[in-house]
């Protein structure tokens, strides 16, 4: 019987409800409660009704009516724990074989009616908060694998061997029988586990024996909620919807509405398998009523009775709500819906087809190697069960805890309706398994390799899942993406912990990489580097500056090692402008920095220049001498000047032809070697200074023309012509060969070239060729004459030195002679009293003495210009004397009164003094005459300056003060006293009228008479040397004393008492 | 093909904008700041002449001689003006009294070269209405009309006929030689 469309879509929504995570298994659980609940109830019901366990139609939300349930599962009695295994429930055919009888896929279908049109209520299944799945350590099952020994297919014994085969093949043997029920457990999330796959325990799933004392109540049954755990410790290997402990459940036409089947198409027969639970087929001819049978084998009676409610318990769990699947998978799945045989068989032949990796991982995963693959040969076992288990829509993924799991026993009719039961129970009540292993267990019974396939599935993912995390080179696969991400959360997060876990490493991790690759670091690094060092700079220049530059050196030492060139150039801009620098900062070192250096420099080339002038001196006498000679006479100028001037090299740096006009150029030659002058410019500049000058500083009706301009080193020289003109620029002195030859060459030009130059238009080319072959011809007489003086340019230079020289030295002793006779001069006219106390000066210059100063009359200046003529005789004189009124100065009066007292006082007889008080002279002393006192004033009033003299000189009787001296007891007269003897007669003679008394004295030595005639003796001595010199004997009048003079004291010596004195006597 | 050289002079009153025009010419440049010239400044500016019947272009090397405008400099500025083939007058178009000077410049660049090319320039055109431009230029009297080749409003400060003007004087100063 095909499935109604009301329960495929009940089917599908069980399918959708399906999960295939943590939720499906909460689903599944709670899916599972409701289930008990139903069960509970339907094992309260009256045992009487010895029907098969009839499921009506339920409500999904029935999750309320648990706590009723309860009651009813206490009464439900589960295998215990390591009871036998449930026999095997006869086979149902399975889905899908085409050797199906029809009245097998008939009863079959039978079994999977379409729900009663009563629906219940749908009501959201409750959906507990996702908990990641959790899988328990694997426990191993208490039981050891069930291995069902192949039996008939129940209630079909017209099945063909080969389909019994291969149903043993798809479904593998059920576990053992499952313990009691346990709650599901939820212990906190732990990373899954992934055991080794082991087949599944062979328990019954769900054992319902005690379920067929119970009423066919249309309990609802809902699905207990599935914890969030994970499943299967060990997959349950019972094929899905092995029912063939049901077969003795008459076939009524129970409702089952099936769970919905998500992924894969419904069959077409059976299309109503609940969830988790064993769908078993009726036997053959049995109605289209699907029955759940219990699976341990119970009394017949009880199982027969519970046969109808355990239909109606199966319809009640495939009306189950399944929670909806998170992926839209199975919605593309469930549009599948609804089973098709051919579907069925495509699932069959998919897991037939099954990736023998995927079927040998669970070997991997630690499952025995004869049930590692999940081929048709190792569910031989479970095939030979359930044969006749009509094949359950695939289910998708739905784990199950392995709290619980039934194993669908293999036995008689009845023992497998019992067995159904208990399989039921089991899967309900609890069994050792956990849920997702009951799931999986019941799907498995259910026979449904769809779902087998997907909890297969679900075991390679989870294999995979514990190989990723307890491997650790997949761990680390695992983990590698996410790291990047936990590192920048952890910093986004706390920033500061990873920088102090980093920090005191950094430094290691910067040195160990640099060490590793120093070329990667220095890459990451050098982009900062200028930037730091700019940053630094700015922050502390001082810093930087005291980092580098000790090692400027080094680095530039380095540099000019490298490549000299490169310093070369980049400091040569500089020096200039540093030196100029230096200079204005400290001139005075600069100058002691070069001294030595420029001292050099100049020595050695003057060394040269007298070396050339030597060997010109050496060459005076030759022609070329004696015409320089000649020459420099004429020229006024040295010969060494005219050799120096000669010697000096110059250079023709460019000759013009200039339209005087204009100021075009006509024609032009310049060095190729120098600087090339812009003519035009130069041109114009000169014809307009020309213009200028002729303009405003030539006077008009005079005819002059510029000839040279000078500017430092060299010059230009203009020759001007008619209507145009020569401007030759030179550097150096030209000779004066040079300037004839262009005013030769100018000749030429305008002599030949005259109209054309004329009519000059600034049009080259009317230019005659000559005239630029005839500038340039200039260019290289004056290049030839340069280089021919070019030896004997140092040569002059040291000659006009020596001509220098000479010349100072004769100006020098022209300027001796000359002062000479000045001071002669000066000396006359200072010694004349009258003049001395004017003002003159004397200058000798040339040989002409030059009187100058003032003076009161022309008296005194005619008497100045005699005296100097009488000390500088054969002199020219020039008298600029000028007669003034001029008052005497005062100190030179002083003076000159002074000076002739001291020439009075040098007179016989005369001893003044004088004192000049406001142009009045006061004379003192003593004269012997007063005719000397009168000439002593007359002299000094002469003085220029003195107005009076007061004369107080007394008169002296002349009286002669010399004394002639004897010798002890002598009166011999010295010779030497012949001079006083002499000076004495010219007194005498001076004096004619005076007498002489000569008086003779001895010392105190000898006898009073002896010293009296001793000093009596020596007294006629001096008279007869007086008369021998012509004095009459009767002027002279002689006398002794034997005492000393009056004026001698005792304690003298005696020469000064052993003498003659005298005494003027009228 | 070598370069000819021709002498250009620029005379007229101080400040009329005789150093400008020379300097926008040649320089492509303008400074409001006025230094008088002292003496001569001379110039060069190399331009190229249309040939009428021959693709080649002729080079003329341009010597432009800045004449001093003021008055005392008046006396030299004969020597200034010999052998120049063409001369440009330039007066000032906010000042009329350099207006009127026109004619006596004129005249004296014609009394020293007697075949040199003449062209007036109304300088400072950019200071000036455009109505009053063109009454302006047609006011100006002097005797020498005929021999001027032509009169122009220019404006050194905005180039305004400028560069015409001395591409046309140049091209006068190679035709009348």
């Amino acid at each position: 019987m095909a499935l109604s469309k009301e329960n495929q879509g009940d089917m599908n929504r069980a399918g959708d409800q399906l999960p295939d995570s943590a939720d499906s298994r909460e689903g599944s659980a709670e899916q599972l409660e409701q289930l008990v609940e139903l069960l509970a109830d339907l094992l309260g019901a009256d045992s009487t009704q010895a029907s098969p366990l009839t499921l009506t139609s339920h409500s999904n939300g029935s999750n309320g009516k648990a706590g009723g349930h309860a009651a009813g599962i206490d009464g439900l009695k589960l295998p215990p724990v390591g009871a036998e295994p449930a026999q095997e429930h006869p086979r149902t055919e399975p889905v899908g074989l085409p050797q199906e009888d029809a009245p097998v896929a008939g009863h079959r279908q039978g079994l999977f009616q379409p729900p009663k049109p009563v629906a219940p209520p749908f009501e959201p299944p409750f959906e507990p908060p996702f908990e990641p799945p959790f899988e328990p350590p694997f426990e191993p099952l208490l039981e050891p694998p069930f291995e069902h020994p192949p039996t008939e297919p129940m209630g079909l014994p017209q099945e063909d061997a080969a389909v019994a085969g291969h149903r043993q093949g798809l479904f593998p043997p059920p576990k053992p029988v499952a313990p009691p029920f346990e709650p599901p457990f939820e212990p906190p999330f732990k990373p899954p586990f992934e055991p080794p796959f082991e087949h599944p325990p062979t328990e019954p799933v769900g054992r319902l024996e005690e379920l067929t004392a119970a009423e066919g109540d249309s309990e609802e049954l809902s699905p207990p909620a599935q914890p969030s755990e994970p499943a299967p410790e060990s997959p349950p290997t019972v094929p899905v919807g092995r029912l063939e402990e049901l077969t003795a459940v008459e076939g009524d036409s129970e409702e089952l509405s099936p769970p919905a089947q998500p992924s894969e198409p419904a069959l077409e027969s059976p299309p109503t398998e609940p969830v988790g639970l064993e769908v078993f087929h009726t036997g053959v001819g049995g109605t289209s009523s699907s029955t759940v049978q219990p699976p341990q084998s119970a009394p017949a009676e009880n199982t027969l009775a519970s046969n109808d409610n355990l239909e109606a318990l199966i319809a009640a769990i495939e009306k189950l709500p399944i929670l909806p699947p998170p992926r839209p998978m199975r919605q593309e799945k469930a549009a599948e819906l609804p089973l098709s045989q051919e579907k069925e068989n495509e699932r069959i032949a998919a897991f037939d087809n099954f990736p023998p990796a995927l079927l040998e991982l669970p070997q991997s995963l630690g499952m025995p190697a004869e049930e590692s693959r999940l081929l048709p040969d190792n569910l031989g076992v479970a095939n030979t069960e359930f044969e006749s288990l009509p094949i359950v829509r695939e289910q998708p993924q739905m784990p199950v805890r392995p709290s619980e799991q039934s194993q669908v026993p293999v036995g008689s009719a009845e023992e497998d309706g019992g067995n159904a039961v208990e399989r039921l129970q089991n899967l309900i009540f609890g069994s050792v398994v956990s849920d997702f292993e009951r799931v999986k267990k019941l799907l498995l019974d259910s026979e449904l390799p769809g779902v087998r396939h997907l909890l297969a599935t679900i075991e390679h993912k989870l294999g995979n899942l514990e190989h990723q995390i307890y491997d650790p080179n997949e761990l680390i696969k695992l983990l590698l993406p996410w790291i990047a991400d936990i590192l920048s959360l952890k910093v986004a997060d706390s920033k500061q912990e990873v920088v102090r876990a980093i920090v005191p490493i950094i430094d290691e991790v910067i040195k160990g990489r640099s060490l590793e690759d120093k070329a990667a670091m220095s890459a990451a690094i050098a982009d900062l580097i200028p930037a730091a060092i700019s940053r630094q700079i700015s922050n502390s220049p001082r810093e930087i500056a005291k980092a580098i530059g000790p090692e400027i050196g080094a680095a530039i030492r380095e540099q000019i090692r490298l490549d000299r060139e490169e310093i070369v150039s980049t400091l040569a801009p500089a020096m200039g402008s540093a030196i100029k620098e230096q200079i204005n900062l400290e001139r005075d070192a600069m100058v002691d920095a070069l001294y030595p250096v420029i001292g050099s420099t100049i020595s050695k080339y003057l060394a040269e220049a007298i070396q050339s002038i030597n060997k010109k001196i050496e060459t005076a006498f030759s022609p070329q001498g004696i015409s320089r000679k000649i020459r420099a006479k004429i020229m006024g100028v040295s010969e060494g000047e005219l050799i120096l001037s000669e010697s000096m090299p110059y250079l023709v740096q460019a000759v013009f032809l200039i339209h005087k006009g204009s100021g075009l150029v006509i024609a032009e030659a310049q060095r190729s070697d120098s600087l090339r002058l812009e003519s035009e410019m130069v041109a114009g500049m000169l014809t307009a200074i020309r213009s200028f000058v002729n303009d405003c500083i030539v006077q008009s009706g005079e005819i002059a023309e510029l000839d040279q301009i000078d500017y430092g080193g060299a010059k230009i020289v203009l020759e001007v012509a008619g209507y145009c003109y020569l401007a030759i620029v030179i550097k150096g002195d030209p000779p004066k060969t040079l300037i004839g030859k262009l005013r030769d060459t100018l000749g030429t030009i305008v002599l030949k070239y005259g109209k054309a130059i004329e009519a000059f238009d600034g049009d080259p080319d009317t230019v005659p060729p000559a005239v630029p072959k005839l500038l340039e011809a200039l260019m290289e007489i004056a290049a030839k004459e340069n280089k021919a003086k070019a030896p004997t340019a140092l040569l002059g230079f040291g000659l006009g030195i020596l001509g220098l020289m000479l010349v100072w030295g004769i100006a020098q002793y022209r300027s001796g002679i000359d002062r000479r006779i000045a001071q002669s001069a000066a000396t006359a006219l200072a010694e004349a009293p009258e003049l001395a106390v004017y003002r003159l000066t004397v200058d000798a210059e040339g040989g002409t003495l030059k009187l100058a100063g003032k003076l009161p009359n022309q008296e005194l200046r005619s008497q100045a210009e005699k005296i100097a003529k009488i000390a500088a005789p054969g002199v020219k004189l020039e008298n600029k004397i000028i007669a003034v009124d001029v008052p005497p100065d005062p100190v030179l009066v002083a003076g000159e009164v002074k000076r002739l007292t001291a020439v009075l006082n040098k007179m016989e007889s005369v001893t003044i003094s004088t004192q000049l008080n406001e142009r009045t002279v006061t004379v003192g002393g003593t004269v012997s005459e007063r005719l000397d006192a009168e000439k002593i004033a007359a002299a000094l009033k002469q003085i220029p300056g003195v107005q009076s003299v007061v004369s107080a000189v007394e008169i002296n009787p002349l009286a002669i003060s010399s004394r002639i001296y004897f010798d002890p007891g002598s009166d011999t007269l010295s010779p030497a006293y012949q001079e006083t003897i002499v000076k004495i007669k010219e007194f005498l003679n001076r004096y004619p009228q005076k007498s002489l008394r000569i008086v003779g004295h001895s010392d105190t030595t000898g006898t009073p008479a002896q010293n009296q005639e001793l000093a009596l003796a020596r007294a006629s001595e001096v008279r007869d040397a007086l008369v021998r010199q012509g004095i009459d004997a009767r002027r002279l009048i002689v006398a002794g004393s034997a005492n000393p003079p009056a004026d001698v004291e005792s304690s003298q010596p005696l020469l000064l008492s052993r003498c003659v004195r005298f005494e003027v006597i009228d | 093909m070598s370069t000819v050289s021709k002498k250009m002079c620029l005379v007229g009153d101080f400040g009329v904008g005789k150093t400008s025009l020379i300097r926008r010419f040649v320089d492509r440049q303008f400074s409001d700041q006025y230094l008088s010239t002292v003496g001569v400044k001379i110039s060069r500016k190399n331009v190229e002449l249309e040939q009428a019947g021959q693709p080649a272009k002729k080079n003329l090397q341009l010597l432009i001689w800045d004449l001093e405008g003021h008055t005392k400099f008046k006396a030299i500025a004969p020597s200034y003006l010999q052998g120049a083939s063409g001369a440009i007058v330039v007066a000032d178009m906010t000042r009329p009294e350099t207006v009127e000077n026109l004619a006596e410049r004129i005249q004296l660049v014609l009394s020293v070269n007697p075949k040199a090319a003449v062209i007036v320039a109304l300088n400072k055109a950019d200071l000036v209405e455009e109505e009053k431009l063109a009454k302006l230029a047609q006011s100006v009297q002097f005797t020498e009309k005929q021999r001027v080749i032509a009169i122009y409003t220019t404006s050194a400060k905005t180039g305004k006929d400028v560069d015409e003007m001395f591409q046309k004087l140049a091209q006068k100063m190679v035709e009348v030689t």
